[in-house]
């Protein structure tokens, strides 16, 4: 019998952004994984939405998918909104289309732990998230 | 693990969150904080709301927590998810719906993934309400997919249990026959403006007809139409609301309050043996492998599984 405990997500998407086949195939993705448990929060959440939802449910990671060129707003803000609920610690993630020059700006800033462009595999995201829980 | 206890008791989320998020988990060292908090628990009125998936029950939770916000009752919510039986993994958050209250404080909504097996589901839900219990909310709305025995084992921890029908699947009565007919105190019928609602009605209430109620109260049956009617819609589930009330009543007056208390301990502690008993022997019949060879064993039909059982509770209750 594997062990029962499991890493928690959370993926969604924020505003306006209705791009989101990528990130529900990464839901579908993430479950059939088996150590995981996907919380999909569905279009149009807003950011007290989603941190809402993530430290209700513990989350481990949450994963945000950007499209409409609004990542500089939307994640500082995540970020800022979840320390205002103790969950600095909570590991997040950007899929979508953001500039090589954001990207860098918002990762050494710590406020996202990694960027995954549209092409990225499900696999390739999957093994990252394991590997930053388990890090953590 | 006490400490968290502590902090849910005093209404904190995040600790609460954590707690169930242990309890999901199942570390051994929650019971310590099931421990602390157990005394204070029994406060809150535990509605489950259960049905086949699609029925509408997220949709009707959302507008009762609604309807019981503008009570001014504070509202706990826990939402059953089935772990997938194939690959262990779940996908919630099928109550995109709810998140209309993420704002509201008076609120606390939470999905758990049902991992494990065999009553690990009901134990998990039993301790999660008694989380929200001793957050102090008034209504825990316990909300939980399908009619099988673990749907009703569930069940057993609520004091008022909702059972919702949807005109068009022809399985339903079957499966109130099945079980949940003896367990629902209130049944819904939703999306009964669609076709077939007429004939649901009269099927619950004929089967309604032939049963007999001990303890006084005959569930009623409550029709609830689209939901896209917003106005008509509320005004349906504020009777729903009265009902549950109405319901809570009744279990007071006629000390059966004490009865579904019972119900709820005995379902714990029945929970609580199989996870401290026979999971510990299971787990180590699994990392030995004598699990597999069992299981090779009957394959052959070298035995049965009832010598194979036997010869194990020997070896485990030293008798």
């Amino acid at each position: 019998m594997d062990s029962i405990a499991k890493i928690k997500v959370l993926l969604g998407k924020t505003g306006l952004d209705s791009q989101n086949k990528k990130i529900r195939a990464l839901a579908r993705g993430l479950r059939e994984v088996g150590d995981m448990e996907v919380i999909y929060t569905g279009l149009y959440r807003s950011l007290e939405e989603i941190v809402d939802e993530s430290i209700s449910n513990s989350v481990d990671v949450i994963g945000i998918s950007v499209y409409n060129g609004l990542h500089m707003t939307v994640f500082p803000e995540l970020k800022q909104r979840l320390a205002q609920r103790a969950g600095e610690k909570i590991i997040v993630f950007a899929e979508g289309f953001i500039p090589p020059q954001d990207q860098k700006v918002l990762v050494e800033a710590g406020t996202l732990a990694r960027v995954f462009s549209p092409s990225a595999s499900t696999e390739s995201i999957i093994e990252w998230i394991q590997e930053a829980v388990n890090l953590e | 693990m006490e400490e968290l206890g502590r902090k849910a008791m005093a209404g904190d989320i995040r600790a609460a969150s954590r707690l169930i998020r242990n309890i999901e988990d199942d570390i051994p060292e929650t019971n310590r904080a099931i421990r602390h908090i157990f005394p204070h628990t029994g406060r809150a009125h535990v509605v489950g709301i259960t049905g086949s998936p699609g029925a509408g029950k997220s949709t009707i939770t959302d507008q009762l927590i609604y309807t019981m916000r503008q009570r001014e009752k504070t509202v706990g919510v826990l939402a059953v998810d089935p772990t997938s039986p194939f690959t262990g993994g779940a996908l919630l958050g099928d109550r995109i719906r709810m998140l209309r209250h993420a704002e509201d404080q008076g609120v606390f909504v939470r999905s758990l993934a049902t991992r494990g097996s065999m009553g690990g589901l009901s134990k998990a839900v039993g301790d999660g309400i008694h989380v929200l219990d001793v957050m102090g909310k008034d209504i825990i709305l316990v909300e939980t997919v399908g009619v099988g025995q673990q749907e009703v084992d569930i069940i057993n921890h609520a004091h008022t249990v909702l059972v919702v029908l949807v005109p068009g699947m022809g399985d339903e009565i079957q499966a109130i026959k099945a079980g949940l007919m003896e367990i629902a105190d209130i049944f819904v019928i939703n999306k009964a403006d669609r076709d077939g609602a007429r004939k649901l009605y009269k099927e619950t209430l004929n089967m309604l007809d032939s049963g007999h109620f001990p303890s006084g109260w005959r569930p009623p049956i409550m029709m609830l139409e689209s939901c896209l009617e917003p106005h008509s819609f509320a005004a349906a589930v504020e009777q729903l609301c009265d009902k549950i009330e109405e319901h809570h009543r009744h279990l007071v007056e006629n000390n059966q309050l004490q009865e579904r208390a019972t119900r709820k301990v005995i379902t714990e502690i029945n929970d609580a043996l199989r996870s401290a008993i026979l999971e510990p022997v299971l787990n180590e019949l699994a990392a030995t492998g004598e699990f597999d060879i069992m299981v090779k064993q009957l394959m052959a039909k070298e035995t049965d599984p009832y010598s194979l059982a036997e010869e194990i509770a020997k070896r485990y209750m030293n008798k």
